[in-house]
């Protein structure tokens, strides 16, 4: 296969990664559908390339696509971090009242005491249970904690209701009343 | 006091921003469906903020994955049985091609011998011509013989 038959195929099919890159439900940003594609046809194409026998084709694209957006985000995520606030001496125009000192009314009510006792207690809970609450406050669908665990979905739609609720439970000890949604 | 679930998550987010996740999404992927190791990489890809978001992203990806696929093996197949070509056909004719590598110069090395052995022969025509033979046309030609008396250039007389 050539390089310009696979790139081909890959436009065919852009709008589908378009969708994928730019949907609402993800909390990351940086990452660009072009990023992906890039980076995907190079690694697949090495590999058609080689003449390599691969067993599930589709399973391995999914696989490299994955990794290529894991590397994406990671990349961007140190570009974020080295990239310094600008300081007051060196901007001509910096207007110190845009950077708010004032703690948001959401962070007034935890101490950071009280911030360490509930991770503490998602730490706490069973295995499955911890997995299942961790994936709920990342934003996971009952769908995407099925593709991520591989449970059945009848398994972590239970597990997502009963490890809230087994939460709820410990933070009532430590006088913390938590509203499940 | 009083929590919601916004505010859980927003906590549980910010205490997972700086946490480094060592595992890359083929490992937990290729990892049984829940089995206790796909379970230990889901959470140390749960535990970053940055990893477990771009799970998420790599979830839509899979239909994409899919469509690619199937486009690429249509390809690949149409390409091939253009030549009536398919995989094990293509290992065939590779062994065909390393055989008459291998046959070729031992059947060119047999040829020379062979050649060279004819070379020997006694029937040669070359060999059984006898230049001292007194039927040979060469030894009758002598530029020297007064005797021919028919060459037209001497007879030509400018006088």
């Amino acid at each position: 296969m050539k390089k310009r038959q696979l790139n081909q195929i890959f436009q065919q099919h852009q709008h589908l990664i378009e969708k994928a890159v730019y949907s609402k439900n993800i909390q990351i940003s940086g990452i660009t559908a072009d990023d992906v594609f890039q980076e995907v046809s190079i690694r697949l194409f090495k590999v058609l390339e080689s003449d390599r026998q691969i067993e599930n084709l589709s399973s391995y694209i999914y696989r490299t696509t994955a990794n290529v957006i894991i590397d994406l985000a990671r990349k961007q995520n140190r570009h974020l971090l080295d990239v310094p606030l600008p300081n007051p001496n060196d901007e001509e125009h910096y207007q110190a009242d845009l950077i708010s000192t004032e703690a948001e009314p959401d962070q007034k009510l935890i101490d950071s005491e009280t911030k360490t006792k509930i991770l503490q207690a998602i730490e706490s809970l069973p295995e499955s249970r911890r997995i299942a609450v961790k994936m709920r406050l990342q934003g996971y669908s009952v769908k995407e904690m099925v593709e991520l665990t591989g449970w059945p979905y009848y398994k972590a739609e239970n597990l997502s209701k009963r490890s809230i609720t087994a939460l709820k439970e410990k933070l009532k000890l430590m006088n913390i009343d938590y509203e499940i949604n | 006091m009083k929590l919601t679930e916004k505010q859980l998550a927003d906590l549980f987010i910010n205490s997972t921003q700086a946490n480094q996740a060592p595992v890359g999404a083929d490992e937990c992927l290729n990892a049984m469906p829940a089995s206790p190791a796909r379970l230990k990489h889901a959470e140390s890809l749960l535990n970053n903020f940055t990893s477990a978001q771009s799970m998420k992203m790599a979830f839509g990806m899979k239909q994409w994955s899919k469509k690619v696929a199937d486009s690429i093996q249509t390809s690949q197949k149409s390409w091939l049985g253009f030549f009536g070509m398919n995989h094990s056909f293509k290992v065939a004719v590779a062994v065909m091609a390393f055989a008459f590598m291998l046959v070729i110069p031992e059947f060119s090395q047999r040829n020379i011998a062979t050649v060279s052995v004819n070379n020997d022969m006694t029937k040669d025509v070359i060999s059984n011509a006898h230049f001292e033979n007194k039927s040979d046309v060469l030894s009758k030609g002598s530029f020297d013989r007064e005797t021919q008396t028919n060459d037209s250039l001497f007879d030509a007389n400018f006088g």
